[in-house]
């Protein structure tokens, strides 16, 4: 995608979320939607991701990036039942330590969708998450450390990759 | 009248994880632990709390849009700003003291 596509896509992008939340359909607010949107996005030019490049959506894809969006909220879910029941426990049992972890992600912008389900999903959070190497995680318990290997969200990551 | 006991359900809900993040951030040990208890349990209680609200305005397309784009906003910052603030406890204050959750 040409440079100036992305910046009208996201002009486009940025003029709807505008209207939605302006709710009015006049003129004035027309107006004033596109020339803001246009200005924001031609501030942050440099910074405007692509679907298709960098965040890796594409037809062949979709279903894997599905799949995992309903994987993360039932991980979200389980990660504050767990949280609760730990809060509340009469005695905290609790063992942090950090855990070195090497991830089969190769992409910069998948290995972000990876350290943020980490610190979204039960027992971790990631602490170091470079470009390249080992992520650095803080786990709660010897379990959430031990349920790293093979986490099913990164393997819907690293299917969603390879099938990019 | 089902529609405000599902949106009192959720509110509950969301009030719940959020008294659980607030109680583990005074009990947990130290900053890495701390921030389980409020990255977690405040991420979902904000959410349910929005589910909740949708509930209670009717339902309306406007409305749902409103909420599902602020919920996917918050599960993208709030991590990205936990994260932030773990590297940089990680980073002054090391891993020794931490790791044993002293």
């Amino acid at each position: 995608m040409s440079r100036y596509m992305r910046l009208f896509g996201w002009t486009l992008a940025l003029f709807l979320l505008w209207m939605l939340f302006a709710q009015s359909f006049d003129i004035q607010s027309l107006i004033t939607g596109w020339l803001v949107a246009g200005l924001v996005a031609f501030v942050n030019r440099d910074l405007l991701l692509s679907f298709a490049n960098d965040l890796h959506v594409s037809r062949g894809n979709l279903s894997a990036w599905i799949k995992y969006t309903g994987f993360l909220i039932i991980d979200v879910f389980k990660a504050s039942v767990q949280v609760a029941e730990l809060a509340f426990a009469r005695r905290l049992a609790l063992n942090p330590q950090f855990v070195a972890h090497e991830s089969k992600l190769k992409e910069p912008m998948m290995r972000v969708f990876l350290a943020n389900s980490i610190t979204l999903t039960p027992g971790t959070i990631s602490v170091e998450a470079p470009a390249q190497g080992e992520f650095v995680v803080h786990a709660l318990t010897d379990g959430a450390a031990a349920g790293l290997k093979g986490w099913h969200i990164e393997n819907l990551l690293v299917e969603i990759e390879r099938r990019h | 009248m089902i529609a405000t006991v599902i949106g009192i359900a959720f509110l509950l809900g969301g009030l719940f994880f959020f008294t659980a993040g607030t109680v583990g951030l005074l009990r947990f040990p130290d900053a890495l632990t701390r921030m389980h208890a409020t990255t977690k349990c405040d991420t979902l209680g904000a959410g349910m709390v929005l589910v909740g609200l949708m509930f209670f305005e009717g339902g309306s397309m406007y409305l749902v849009l409103k909420v599902v784009l602020l919920i996917v906003f918050l599960w993208v910052t709030a991590p990205a700003a936990a994260h932030y603030m773990a590297r940089a406890v990680y980073r002054t204050q090391g891993r020794d003291k931490h790791a044993g959750g002293d």
